[in-house]
Formats: structure tokens, sequence, C-alpha cells
């Protein structure tokens, strides 16, 4: 499963596009301009675990 | 004394008596269109349960702690509103496809009884209107033993509103590093 997305890079601007997923896992994502690598902290994986979860449960729940 | 035990009840459609065809087609639209306000508000709720923390009702945005390691080795942090990370789109009623054959039980027609002045016995008819009553009968076949309305809803992503869009707009051009 993925779901896209995207954030400017805090060093360049520059569009980087990544999985929400495969932060979660410890991917890491490179910018295309300045090839700055980007991830999320460990600390911060459960909280961004636990949203998506939820938020897909309301997904269910309104049976898209 | 009047016996007539009056007591407080909910009316209880009964199908097999049936209804007017106004009230047979509108049912289903209605809750369809509350299913819709009771997804988006969901959605709302979600979002400030989740993605902020309130306190005396002032909110402030849970975010979420990145890394960035430049090209030259320096590792540096930044954090981002847990909002950006999820695909939050507002949900709403796409498409509804409802499906009931009706029976039509009774039809009631109000013809005008006035008559010409010209010594003409046929009544003339001024207006002529039609109520219809009827019952729901099966779905899917033509068994009208089994009575059922089959309701299908699609549901479609719209675009988030102007300020959603506005507050992730406002965060993701102010993304600063810090080295901590």
């Amino acid at each position: 499963m993925t779901r896209i997305n995207t954030m400017p890079c805090p060093n360049c601007n520059q569009i980087i596009t990544y999985d929400v997923y495969g932060l979660l896992t410890g991917l890491h994502f490179t910018c295309p301009g300045c090839a700055a690598v980007i991830s999320i902290s460990k600390e911060s994986q459960p909280v961004l675990k636990n949203a998506i979860d939820k938020y897909e449960e309301l997904e269910k729940k309104a049976g898209k | 004394m009047d016996n007539t035990n009056i007591t407080d009840s909910h009316f209880l459609p009964s199908l097999s008596t049936g209804q007017s065809l106004e009230a047979l087609i509108t049912a289903p639209l209605t809750a369809v269109s509350k299913a819709n306000s009771m997804m988006l508000s969901g959605q709302a709720q979600f979002i400030l349960d989740q993605c902020f923390k309130g306190n005396n009702g002032v909110y402030s945005p849970i975010t979420i702690k990145m890394e960035c390691v430049e090209k030259n080795g320096t590792k540096n942090f930044f954090y981002l509103p847990l909002l950006t990370f999820l695909p939050i789109n507002n949900l709403a009623v796409n498409k509804v496809n409802i499906k009931f054959n009706v029976e039509v039980m009774s039809t009631e027609s109000h013809i005008s009884t006035v008559r010409k002045t010209d010594n003409q016995a046929k009544p003339r008819i001024i207006k002529k209107k039609a109520k219809i009553g009827a019952k729901i009968g099966s779905a899917d076949s033509a068994d009208s033993s089994s009575r059922g309305i089959a309701v299908s809803i699609k549901a479609k992503q719209i675009p988030l509103t102007k300020g959603i869009t506005t507050i992730i707009d406002m965060y993701s051009k102010n993304i600063v590093t810090s080295s901590e």
C-alpha cells in the first residue's frame, strides 16, 4: 500500500515526493534539487502511525 | 366524557396500506443527505481530535519531527504538522442509486362538478388532481411478497475546503530547519 504525498524541501523548496507508508517503515526520500535526504525521526513514527490507522478507520466507516 | 385513548406515539408508516409516492421517493434521499452531513462532520472532528491539541478552545497542531541530512552530511531537524501527512480529502456522497418497485395501491382523482350553463348535462372538468398511494415491492424481482429498497451510495473525494488548504499551505511555506 502506498500513499504518495509531497512536501517542500526545507533547504531549497523543491517539491519532494514521498510515500507516507514508506516513511513509517524507515525509508528515506531524496530532494531532487539539493539531494538532501529526508526521513521521519523515530520518536514521531508511532504518532504518525496512530493517526494514519485512525484515518483509515474513518475512511472505512465512510464506506469509501 | 370522551373515552378516546390518546397516546403519545411515533408515526410508524405501514407499508401494507400504502404511502404517498412522494414520501416513498424522498425518504431515501433525506437519509442520503444525512449520511453526507455525517461524513463531513466526522472528518472535521477527526482533524480536531487527531491533528490538534486542544486546550480551553485553543488548538495547536501536533507536529512530526523530521530529519534532513544535507549533501555535505549536516544533519538538521524540522517539524511538520501531522495534518500535512494525512491524505485528507472531503468525503461526500457522489452517486446514489435507489432501486425499488412500487405497487400502486390507490389513486384518487378530484374532478370539478361545475356544470356548464348551456343546459348540458355533462360535467365540465376544470382541474384534475391525482394522488397516488403506493407500497414498496421487491427491489430485485417481480415478487411483491418481499418488500425492500436497494440503496447504493458511492462516496467521492471533493476538494479540501479553503480553510484547511490555507493552513496546510501556510505551514508548508514556513518550514525551518534547526540543528537542535
